[in-house]
């Protein structure tokens, strides 16, 4: 993990390494397009984070205003706080360094962000200028986006903005990876399962210049790409299966679920889908497809413990759904603002309230599913029924039989959780201190207006949110989304915190590739597809992941991007990955949510008898998407590759690399259920154990093995043959292959994306 | 100091990320070499490894905590904190002035007090009060400091529970397990670091939000050994597959790993391959730690236990284990105390005195067995729930059992060991029990002053999150000066 202190021993040993002149040029925390550093732009939003809380008027008490420029070259007790030119003398940088025996400011936080002091320093050499008048001293991301100039140059802009980063630090980009990693790379990321061995072999053998651009193709069109996409969403959402909280019990909101693969894979422009979301019963002659999209912030925790106040919980789901708007469309912690106006970004505590009383005028109803909107999985259901029905008579046969009728019985009742706005005024009163017994004054509808403007021909009520957060003007929405693919790409976005664009995020390296791509999604009418198809179409997306050892000293976390993207698959994928390798995925899409097997005893809820079903029949395979998500219990699996509860909006998943995570891919059923299919389809191929190890490689990683790893597995399968035999096993022979099958679905190569 | 000085000054500070990013690299370069060698190799910690001992920030007074949590919040008034005049007003309604304004889970217009049916009597050189019901913690009051003025935000179980573990009442923080592990690394290299033991009827209300690692790295969350079947998930090897095979197929797995960490160069690789020979290790070590034959029967005797049963005993006994292998925090749950009486199942006549006997004698055998080992200065002990009980008798409904609805102005819980000071009760409540009238210790000073004996200061250990820095205390927190050694 980033961040880790060094003790003083290794950082001592280090620094001889470090102190090279090239290091001089690193970057200070400002646009690198932003000419010299000055006082308002580029300083002053150092100070409005760490310092004025003490260092301004009104709270000064004797010491330096650092708001002011002049009062600070004119200084404070201890004579002037900067020398223009002189960081040295300057006591203002000595006391950030810490200097002269004096308390390291801010006192009692720990420094300040190396970047920050460079910027400091830097704007002190350069004269401690002030910003020209009129200079625009927003911070980088309240200023809309424009187009960016791309340099002259072959190949597509998102190249050439990245080429002429990666000439400015003298580097240039990687070799393209061979086919067969970029196929498996490309199919993992536009539909979040592994390519198949005649997707391969018609791949390999198609020499034509567009070959690989009617595989990505054939994948934006593939229904899977809906289901890939949808899982981020998923999580900003809190999508979830229960009500969270103690009780947890289960809700039904699956059709918003679905409604939101749908979306994904016909493309719906984004504007279009923010509305239906927001709004969607507000839109003139709502289609019950858009009432259902309302689902999206009905997917909120519910508490029904004793003793809780109805009217308070409300509150608290209203406070959650202001958050998570800031955090999904705008990347922005609105959510700071519920106690005291934010510290940082310019949200004002009444226009936290003012958010929050969009919602104050809406019902929050059930609307029960159409017939038509069921028949499909009730079809199915069905004709399990019937396959079941046909099997001989056994005890698991009734459980099975019992609980599909169950299901076909319980589906027309199923409902999903809509919005209907009423009569009632849309008003809410400020909460002092974020306290809900502590009203204060009524607000109505509004906006943070310093971020974007607020029009007239907006409607004052969610409709026109859902206006505002998608308007032209609005710096921030298009960005942030934009960002968040790139992050499903590269593993890292072009601002690293996905989920905080706002003035204490990074200034982003690659801020003109972030705009050129905010501006192409606006420009293509918010439509998704496309602007995928460009990125994963351009030079940067293809080369190779391999890591030098120079790559991994100047640019480990690839900000440059001069290498391809290399990290481990999420926890959906990982399981899906391994189900579709074994040959055992269920591609059905949509319908309620399913049960694959579990251990015991995972689910024990307090006041909550609900036990999870034993899904004895293909259910069990349906991809991960479908799990049923219980907030307080997710399935263990998912949990431990760092899946989300599900209790509040997550922007990002973090992504660690546990021993836990070893022993489910080792141990875990469904991975010794899917190194059987692997073993099954790789017998199947062939008699002979070479053949059968290379159909294993393509089925699990799309690719040869090398002579080496074919010896190794073929010794391994001999010798584990030959110990099963002595050991007595009736099938030593397939035993060895089902070890074999999980040595490749254990390979870090197998759950890696690279 | 010349400008070349400041600058490398400024310079060290600009270039210190830099530094990390050669230290990891440095430590990948290690692993890489180490791959020609497999036996060093199961000797190397992963690259960059979370769990690598930090340093704290002052010299700690404990090494690891053992937080014994009465899921569902004990009766104060019944266990620790004896009201005379609450015996004498019993059943008389509660004067006005106390529960004006005020919000109940349960109780509904003028409720009655309730006086203890139960006895206290003062224990041990330091004449603390306990009740009949503890006989067993009784023998220890000397060991024993109970805090009388403890105090909380929340009023629910789930909320109350969470605010306790996390600082903050809606789930998504970070749990104080977390926190610890995040800032101090682990002991031991073959456990978890973060153990969750839970008994009683089933899990506490706060669900697993209790032990998440919020929105630190999720290699920070309490890892919960379950009381049927693995003690933790797949650690057990399917039928069929002895260790002999497993070795063989983990070093298969390995080679081909270092092949691909070869062509690659990606340090997460040397990562994993250092993982899974852990996960080998604790497929040992898990077994051999939850194994409680070896226990002599003397030890047995004192915690009143018996090898393959599930109870809290067992779990205390358990507790000293992983104490004894470097596990960092031991977070026991024992469910069970919410006594409104509705019923004789949740009453303080039949139920809290048998949540007491599953509890009492593996409580004061936990201290007993630590203090003989030599263990109980440096581990801290912490036993208490999320809130505690009312003055009043609920009645529910009219129920005629005794009980009492949540009371989050005044509780009590005990610590002990690792710079706590023992034999002393602080803090006090008034006549009836209802409001605190000396030195009140919020939450936030109490998981302050545990990461305080730690050797952490709760002001510095921060995280940023969402651009911004967050605290297991938020903004709030003193440390409790008096209650330490």
């Amino acid at each position: 993990m980033n961040g880790w202190r060094l003790t003083c021993a290794w950082a001592a040993a280090l620094i001889p390494f470090v102190l090279a002149p090239a290091l001089l040029a690193n970057r200070p925390a400002i646009s690198p397009q932003s000419g010299p550093v000055t006082f308002e732009k580029d300083v002053l939003p150092i100070f409005r984070a760490h310092c004025t809380n003490c260092h301004e008027e009104g709270n000064d008490s004797g010491f330096l205003d650092l708001t002011n420029r002049e009062l600070i070259l004119e200084g404070g007790r201890s004579g002037p706080g900067v020398i223009p030119g002189d960081p040295e003398k300057s006591i203002l940088l000595r006391r950030v360094l810490g200097l002269d025996g004096k308390p390291q400011m801010p006192k009692g936080f720990g420094p300040i962000s190396d970047e920050k002091m460079a910027t400091i320093r830097v704007w002190i050499s350069q004269g401690a200028l002030a910003t020209p008048a009129g200079t625009d001293t927003r911070h980088w991301s309240y200023i809309p986006p424009v187009r960016p100039e791309v340099p002259e140059g072959a190949g597509s802009p998102i190249d050439r903005l990245v080429e002429a980063k990666l000439a400015e630090q003298g580097r240039s980009f990687s070799p393209e990876a061979d086919r067969e990693t970029l196929i498996r790379r490309v199919s993992l990321d536009l539909t979040g399962l592994p390519p198949t061995p005649e997707e391969i072999a018609s791949f390999l053998s198609d020499r034509e210049p567009d070959a690989y651009e009617r595989v990505v193709n054939r994948l934006l069109d593939s229904p899977s790409y809906g289901e890939r996409m949808a899982r981020p969403w998923l999580d900003l959402a809190r999508f979830a299966d229960t009500n969270g909280y103690e009780k947890d019990e289960r809700r039904q909101n699956w059709a918003w679920r679905d409604y939101v693969i749908r979306s994904y894979n016909e493309d719906k422009p984004f504007d279009q889908f923010t509305r239906e979301q927001i709004a969607g019963d507000l839109l003139p002659n709502a289609t019950r497809e858009q009432l259902i999209a309302t689902g999206f912030h009905r997917n909120t925790m519910l508490n029904l413990e004793g003793g809780t106040d109805p009217m308070e919980q409300r509150w608290l789901v209203l406070v959650d759904r202001v958050a998570t708007t800031g955090t999904v469309w705008m990347g922005t912690s609105f959510g700071c603002a519920q106690c005291h106006d934010h510290k940082f970004d310019p949200i004002s505590q009444k226009e936290f309230y003012q958010l929050l009383a969009f919602w104050e005028s809406a019902d929050e109803p059930s609307l029960p599913l159409a017939e038509t909107e069921t028949k499909p999985f009730l079809d199915r259901l069905k004709a399990r029924q019937a396959s079941v029905m046909a099997l001989p008579d056994s005890e698991p046969k009734r459980v099975i039989l019992a609980e599909i009728k169950a299901q076909i019985e319980a589906l027309p009742q199923n409902q999903t959780l809509i919005f209907q706005e009423s009569d009632r005024t849309a008003e809410t009163p400020i909460r002092n201190g974020g306290v809900y017994l502590s009203p204060g004054e009524k607000v109505v509808p509004g906006v943070t207006t310093r971020i974007a403007p607020w029009s007239e021909s907006y409607p004052k009520n969610r409709l026109g949110l859902a206006e505002w957060l998608i308007s032209r003007e609005n710096p921030l929405t298009a960005r942030v989304q934009v960002n968040r693919v790139w992050e499903l790409f590269f593993g890292r976005g072009l601002v690293k915190s996905l989920g905080d664009m706002g003035t204490q995020s990074e200034v982003p390296v690659q801020g003109a590739l972030l705009d050129y791509l905010a501006v192409e999604f606006m420009d293509g009418s918010w439509r998704l597809k496309p602007l995928i198809k460009q990125i994963v179409m351009s030079r940067t997306y293809r080369q190779s992941s391999a890591m030098t050892e120079d790559a991994l000293g100047w640019d480990p976390e690839n900000v440059y991007l001069g290498r391809g993207a290399r990290f481990r698959m999420e926890a959906e994928m990982i399981r899906d990955n391994a189900l579709a390798i074994a040959g055992l995925l269920d591609t059905t899409i949509g319908g309620p949510s399913a049960f694959p097997t579990q251990p015991e005893g995972i689910w024990n809820i307090p006041y909550n008898g609900d036990r999870w079903p034993i899904e004895l029949s293909s259910d069990r395979y349906r991809r991960g998407i479908y799990t049923f998500w219980r907030r307080t219990s997710p399935y263990p699996s998912f949990l431990s590759f760092d899946a989300a509860s599900r209790e509040v909006c997550l922007p990002g998943r973090t992504r660690t690399n546990t021993p836990l995570q070893a022993l489910i891919t080792l141990n875990d059923p469904v991975f010794l259920e899917a190194a059987s299919g692997l073993a099954t389809r790789m017998r199947e191929a062939d008699d002979e154990t070479v053949s059968r190890i290379e159909r294993g490689y393509l089925l699990a990683l799309a690719r040869k093995p090398s002579a080496v790893e074919t010896n190794l597995l073929v010794e391994y399968q001999n010798a584990q043959e030959e110990r099963l035999r002595s050991d007595g096993a009736r099938d030593a022979e397939g035993e060895s292959w089902r070890l074999v099958a999980s040595v490749l679905l254990n390979l870090d190569e197998t759950i890696t994306k690279e | 100091m010349t400008e070349r000085e400041i600058n490398e000054l400024a310079l060290k500070h600009i270039t210190r990320r830099h530094l990390f990013k050669m230290t990891s690299y440095g430590i990948g370069t290690l692993a890489l070499g180490s791959m020609l060698n497999p036996k060093l190799l199961g000797a190397t910690p992963p690259a960059e490894n979370p769990f690598a001992v930090r340093p704290p920030h002052f010299a700690p007074k404990a090494k690891r905590v053992i937080f014994l949590f009465m899921a569902g919040a004990p009766s104060q008034l019944d266990l620790f904190d004896p009201k005379p005049k609450l015996n004498e007003h019993d059943r008389e309604p509660i004067p006005e002035s106390f529960v004006e304004g005020e919000r109940f889970a349960f109780i509904k217009g003028t409720p009655k007090l309730l006086g203890s049916p139960h006895k206290f009597a003062q224990h041990g050189q330091s004449g603390q009060w306990i009740s009949e019901l503890l006989p067993y913690t009784a023998n220890v009051a000397d060991d024993l400091c109970v805090i009388r003025s403890v105090v909380t935000d929340q009023f629910n179980h789930a909320p109350a529970q969470i605010f306790s573990m996390t600082g903050h009442q809606l789930p998504g923080r970070p749990s104080i397990g977390s926190w610890l592990l995040y800032g101090l690394g682990a002991e031991s290299q073959d456990l978890p670091g973060f153990v969750v033991l839970v008994s009683g009827i089933n899990n506490p209300d706060g669900g697993k939000a209790l032990w998440s690692n919020g929105f630190l790295p999720s290699h920070y969350q309490g890892v919960e050994f379950r009381s049927k079947g693995d003690p933790v998930l797949y650690v057990s090897d399917p039928e069929g597959m002895d260790r002999t095979s497993r070795r063989e197929m983990l070093d298969v797995i390995r080679q081909l790993n270092e092949i691909q960490l070869t062509e690659q160069g990606d340090p997460e690789i040397a990562t994993r391959i250092s993982n899974y020979e852990l996960a080998f290790r604790m497929q040992a070590s898990v077994p051999e730690l939850t194994d409680l034959s070896n226990e002599t029967p003397e030890t047995h005797a004192l915690y009143g236990t018996a090898p393959g049963q599930v109870s809290f005993a067992n779990n205390c006994m358990l507790a000293r284990r992983l104490a004894e292998r470097g596990c960092r925090f031991i977070q026991l749950y024992h469910r069970g105390w919410d006594s409104h009486g509705t019923s004789p199942g949740d009453d303080i006549m039949a139920s809290l005195p048998a949540r007491c006997r599953e509890v009492d004698q593996a409580c004061a055998a936990l201290i007993t067995d630590l203090k003989q080992r030599g263990m109980l200065d440096e581990t801290l002990v912490v036993w208490g729930g999320e809130f505690g009980r009312t003055p009043m008798n609920e009645e529910r409904d009219g129920s005629t059992y005794l009980g009492r609805d949540h009371h989050p102005r005044a509780f009590t819980i005990w610590m002990a060991g690792g710079g706590i000071k023992p034999g002393v009760s602080f803090g006090a409540t008034d006549e009836l029990g209802y409001n605190i009238t000396e030195n009140p210790v919020h939450v936030h000073d109490l998981n302050a002053t545990i990461l305080h004996l730690m050797g952490l200061d709760h002001t510095r250990l921060t995280y940023n999150y969402l651009g911004r820095d967050f605290r297991l205390t938020d903004v709030h927190g003193e440390v409790v000066q008096g209650i330490l050694a």
